[in-house]
């Protein structure tokens, strides 16, 4: 899977999941003073990522970090990356 | 009337959340659909003979216990008499066709000794492993709420099962089955349990195990009767059919099958999260949060079967206790043949896992005839669609009922001819009782890589509380609403009221 091939089942899996406004979804958009997103979502939000991309981010320091919708891509391609590293 | 917040159901965890937010000056109503409060607590008399439902024994009841320190903070622990189950074997586990027959004594010390003398080449292991369960217990931040967590943290104490504890420490064998029986009392297997979840369960039985004089029963009538000191309005008979929102989309109130409909600023509800997500509008929750909710999996469902037998003094069955004795506070696992998945839903009745409980003849002593329990976990699934006549439902029960009295008379004939079955509960009883689409026996699971829902909801001023939020048991629904209340009084506050009541801080 290409990094565009992640970013847009990323976004599109959000959109769908959480009601999102697709013409909100660019990279710099802060997940929650722009998309509307909680802290409550961010385990749902979880949930969604591991299952769509197949890999484990619960415990990762790196969550705390994610601030943008852009965030969560860079993080989740690291996460893929790292898993299919692992795999080989 | 209008209440500052209603909590929807009055099971255990209903009337704990509620016993709590009085104390914190809030003005409560507890509504249950049911005909009285707690019914799965509750146990039930017919002719003349007291049967426990779903309260069969508690462990950490012992003075300064966890249990018996959460009941103190309720306000109930004085008007309760705690009933000491067997203290050499409580639990008394039997495989006919190998020959294993073991009993769980009381306390750690106790337990260890009994488990090295049975299985000296795994000394290292059941040192190790028991170990494990106070020190995982001990840590357990449900359990001590001053340990700041998310459910995020949660799900990595939770990331462990048991059996990949059992083989860490390389227990096998006999051993690992008897260290694993108890997962029944919670209805998720060892592959699936978070270990953490299982220590928070066994340790209370490893320190005690006892029951109340007067059996389950007891405890919802102190439990009742501390509400109405407290102020709380319980309703009874008062299914709620709507969660009814501001204009602005804040929770309003509730609209109940009767037609009757009650305002409050707040609300927690303690009931199943499936039946929680029907009664709320679609429009409230994220689709990927109804998602989650609806896929929660499902504990075990069972058989049950309430027995009566003349009270008598039963030979000798179980491990050390050599003098004969009443049955009186013991529990028996019959366990299927050996090689066969112990939790396996799909035996035929006369080889499926079977727990027999003697707790109601030891709440209520000097009574003739004493009521059992009988349970055989089944599939928890949504039962297939196809129309029983009642006629065929009712001559069903019957021979499940014949079966497994048949079954248990030759399994402890002490019990002698007097064996009779007063009735049985099936998965459709338990669907309609527990409000669970599954006939679930304990609802849904805690289980690794699931995340169950929190206290906290996306609808402002509404809360979840129940042993789906936080842990199983007893003891996890009181935590459940100690986490619910918590959220929303302030966890500090809770705990400085902890610390003032139970004196343990």
């Amino acid at each position: 899977m290409t990094d565009v091939e992640i970013i847009s089942l990323v976004n599109d899996s959000l959109i769908e999941e959480f009601e999102l406004d697709e013409s909100a979804m660019v990279s710099e958009a802060e997940i929650f003073a722009d998309l509307g997103l909680d802290s409550l979502d961010i385990v749902d939000m979880v949930v969604v990522l591991e299952g769509l991309l197949e890999i484990k981010i619960r415990d990762d320091e790196g969550l705390r970090e994610i601030r943008t919708l852009g965030d969560i891509h860079r993080f989740v391609i690291t996460k893929k990356r790292e898993t299919e590293t692992a795999a080989d | 009337m209008k209440y500052d917040y209603l909590v929807i159901g009055a099971g255990v965890s209903g009337i704990s959340s509620a016993l709590l937010l009085a104390r914190f000056g809030f003005r409560v109503a507890l509504l249950e659909q049911a005909s009285g409060p707690a019914p799965l607590i509750d146990g039930f008399v017919r002719n003349g003979v007291y049967f426990e439902a779903g309260f069969h024994y508690a462990g950490g009841l012992e003075s300064g216990g966890v249990l018996d320190r959460s009941l103190s903070l309720l306000g109930v622990a004085e008007d309760l008499h705690r009933v000491a189950f067997d203290e050499l074997a409580y639990d008394t586990i039997i495989q006919p066709e190998s020959g294993l027959n073991f009993s769980f004594p009381q306390g750690y010390d106790a337990l260890s000794l009994a488990l090295q003398k049975r299985f000296p080449e795994q000394r290292n292991p059941i040192t190790k492993y028991l170990g494990r369960v106070q020190e995982v217990t001990q840590n357990l931040p449900y359990y001590h709420p001053q340990a700041a967590f998310s459910p995020l943290s949660l799900a990595a104490l939770h990331e462990q099962s048991l059996e990949q504890v059992f083989a860490e420490l390389a227990i096998s064998g006999e051993l690992r089955t008897l260290l694993q029986v108890h997962c029944l009392l919670y209805g998720t297997k060892p592959s699936e349990v978070p270990f953490a979840i299982h220590a928070g369960v066994v340790d209370g039985y490893y320190r005690s195990a006892s029951t109340f004089k007067g059996g389950g029963r007891a405890l919802v009538k102190a439990l009742v009767a501390a509400c109405e000191r407290s102020g709380v309005d319980l309703f009874c008979r008062h299914q709620v059919s709507e969660v009814e929102l501001t204009a602005a989309g804040a929770f309003a109130g509730l609209a109940c099958a009767n037609g009757e409909r009650l305002q409050a600023v707040n609300c927690v509800s303690t009931i199943h999260p499936k039946a929680m997500l029907a009664l709320v509008p679609d429009s409230v929750f994220r689709p990927v949060y109804r998602r989650r909710l609806n896929a929660l999996a499902e504990t075990a469902s069972a058989e049950i079967v309430f027995l009566r037998c003349e009270r008598q003094r039963g030979s000798a069955l179980g491990g050390e206790a050599s003098d004969s004795y009443d049955f009186a506070g013991r529990n028996f696992f019959f366990l299927p043949s050996p090689g066969t998945d112990l939790f396996a839903p799909d035996l035929p009745l006369c080889e499926r896992l079977l727990y027999l409980n003697f707790a109601s003849s030891g709440g209520f002593t000097g009574a003739h005839e004493c009521g059992i329990t009988a349970i055989l976990p089944a599939a928890s699934e949504v039962a297939a669609g196809e129309a029983q006549s009642r006629f065929a439902y009712a001559e069903g029960k019957v021979q499940i009922g014949e079966q497994v009295r048949e079954r248990i008379s030759g399994l402890l004939p002490e019990l002698g001819a007097g064996l009779k079955v007063e009735c049985v509960a099936t998965k459709k009883t338990l669907q309609r009782i527990n409000l669970s689409p599954t006939g679930s026996l304990y609802g849904v699971k805690h289980m690794v890589g699931q995340f169950n829902p929190a206290a906290k909801t996306r609808l402002e001023n509404f809360f979840l509380a129940g042993q789906a939020t936080t842990a199983p048991g007893l003891l996890g629904a009181i935590t459940s609403a100690l986490m619910a209340v918590g959220e929303i009084v302030g966890h500090d506050k809770v705990e400085a009221l902890r610390r003032e009541v139970v004196c343990d801080g």
